[in-house]
Formats: C-alpha cells, structure tokens, sequence
C-alpha cells in the first residue's frame, strides 16, 4: 500500500512542473526562512557577547521570539522534504549526501533544544550559560551552512 | 481515462469538500476527497503500468560487469555501479544511469513505463530513446554480449547515439 502511494505520488509529482515548482518552493522558502532567521539570530549572540551582561537581556528577548519562525521554516523544509524523497526514494535511499544531509539535519536540532536550554539559563540569570550559547550559535550557524551545501550537492553527487 | 478521474476531484471538491473548508470537519473531508482522487489516479495508473522496477548487482571481471537475464520485462538498478539493466520487448539494455544532459541520476517511473532525469526531468523510454526534455540525445548505452543467462557490459564502451550511431543501436541482445 506505502509502496503503491509512494509511486503514485512520484508518478503525479514528475508529471506536474508546477506541483516541482511549488513543494521545491517550499523546501528552499523554509530554509531560507527559518535558516536565515537562525543565522541573524546566531549573529546577533555574538554582537551581545560584546556588550556587558546587564545589556544583553534585549537580545535574549529577540532570539526567544525567533525560535517559532525557525520552527515553521524547518518544519515546512522537512515536510517539502518527505514529498521529495518520497518522489524518488530509490535515489535517495542510495545516496551517501542524503544520508549526510539527514544527519546534519538531526545534528541541527540537537544543537537547536541544546541552544533553548542555555537560553532559558541565561534568561534566569545564568552568566556561564552565555559560554554554551555562544557554542551553540557557533555550530548552528556552521551545520545551517553545511546543511544548505549537502542539498546542493544532492542532485550533482551520488 | 483522465476525465472520469477529473470529474471525480472536482465534484468531490465542489460539493464536500468546499463546503466546509475553513473547519476542521472541512478540512479532513477536504484532505480525504485527496487521498481519494490521489488513490483513484494511481489505480488508473496502474492499469497502463509498463515495467516492474528492481534491483541488480553486477560481478565485475576487469572491465566487464555481468548481469543474470531478468526473467521478464523490467528494469533492474545497480547502484553500486551506476548501470541499469532493462529488459523491454525481447532485448536487453545496459544503461549509464547518469542523465546525458547533466550527469544527474535517472528515476524509473513504473506507473508510467518510463524513465525521468531526477534534475531537468528529461524523460525517455525503457529502451532509453530520447522522448522529451533538456537532454539532446538517447541516455547511453554500454556495449554488451550474451554469454549463456548473463549479459555481459563492457565499460570501457559507453555509446552515446549521437556520436555512436550504429553501435548504440547494436548496444542490446535479443531475448
């Protein structure tokens, strides 16, 4: 049944250019929502870490309201992604990038619930909690990178 | 065949589906009315379907990869070795499995009995003839022999059917 809806789906999917356009649309539009939120946000850490601890709060305001657009961009981008790979399974199952992308993907959320944690510490005060979030704004910003590259070489490299 | 699956969407569409489209009754009638009309293009799908789709493994002696004869019609992927071996109206291909316009993988579409570029989605068919799409030539055809139930690739021979006319029309055996 999973089977025969999987071929359907890539049946319809590689007859319709607009249907391409839009669940491709999605995934790109998600990442760059989400990720370039993210990477401002990433940013913006570091500018704080130059300021004194007293001045820092309205930084910790801003990245709390990023997190929910972070979340919906990551979400469209995985859901558009199911579509995808479901569009051709057979290459994708095969594919060494794909596996790395999977795994730069769950690394990024990881490293995203690792980030909310320091955050809320340093939100009830925590200074050392600054130290994590820098790290983790570090490696967000290097996997969110490295992530946008994986699916770049996706369709170029088995 | 397609209008009896239009008409089924759309009255589905207009008469379920949109009348309550902004609850969350609508809303599953609506994705239910999808799940049906995806359903029903599948099953009609079906009934034009062409070639089952597998998986192959080759074993390779030098420059010479061997495959077994499928046993029917289909088309078998080596992703190890990047061929494909199709068997389609008593012959036998081996294919390049990279797209001649980019290099890019081609997908088998069983539900439409051909296969598709995975990046400009250039199409062709099972015994890989051009049929439309960015690419300017048939996908590639590896020189191939009969050698009792195996057929035999040769990789250092790789015919593309423009620059290799003859020889890409002889890269098949019968069956």
């Amino acid at each position: 049944m999973l089977n025969h809806l999987v071929e359907v789906w890539a049946s319809i999917y590689s007859n319709h250019a607009a249907l391409r356009t839009a669940v491709e649309f999605v995934h790109v539009g998600g990442l760059v929502g989400g990720g370039g939120c993210a990477i401002a946000s990433d940013r913006a850490t570091f500018i704080a870490l130059r300021q004194p601890p007293a001045a820092r709060a309205p930084h910790l305001r801003s990245l709390s309201s990023v997190h929910r657009i972070v979340v919906i961009g990551l979400a469209a981008a995985v859901a558009s992604g199911v579509l995808l790979v479901a569009s051709d399974l057979d290459t994708f199952l095969y594919s060494k990038i794909f596996w790395i992308k999977m795994g730069l993907v769950a690394l990024l959320l990881v490293n995203g619930g690792l980030l909310l944690r320091a955050e809320h510490q340093a939100e009830r005060g925590h200074d050392e909690a600054w130290s994590r979030l820098a790290w983790t704004s570090g490696i967000s910003l290097a996997l969110w990178f490295l992530t946008t590259l994986a699916g770049a070489a996706l369709p170029n490299i088995g | 065949m397609a209008h009896e699956h239009d008409v089924t969407f759309f009255r589905c569409a207009g008469e379920a589906c949109g009348a309550e489209g902004s609850t969350r009754r609508g809303f599953m009638q609506t994705a239910g009315c999808f799940m049906m009309a995806v359903a029903a293009l599948g099953l009609g799908a079906t009934e034009a379907a062409a070639l089952p789709v597998g998986k192959t493994s080759g074993t390779q002696a030098g420059s010479e990869l061997r495959y077994p004869i499928p046993a029917g019609d289909s088309v078998n992927i080596d992703h190890e070795e990047a061929t494909i071996v199709a068997r389609y109206q008593g012959k036998v291909y081996v294919f390049n499995l990279s797209c001649p316009h980019q290099n890019a993988a081609v997908k088998w579409l069983p539900l439409d009995g051909r296969f598709q570029c995975t990046k400009h989605d250039s199409k062709y068919r099972p015994d890989g003839v051009y049929m439309s799409g960015r690419a300017t030539r048939n996908m590639d055809r590896f020189a191939v022999r009969r050698d009792n139930q195996s057929v035999v690739a040769n990789l250092d021979h790789l015919y593309q059917s423009d620059k290799n006319p003859a020889e890409w029309a002889a890269a098949a055996i019968a069956v």
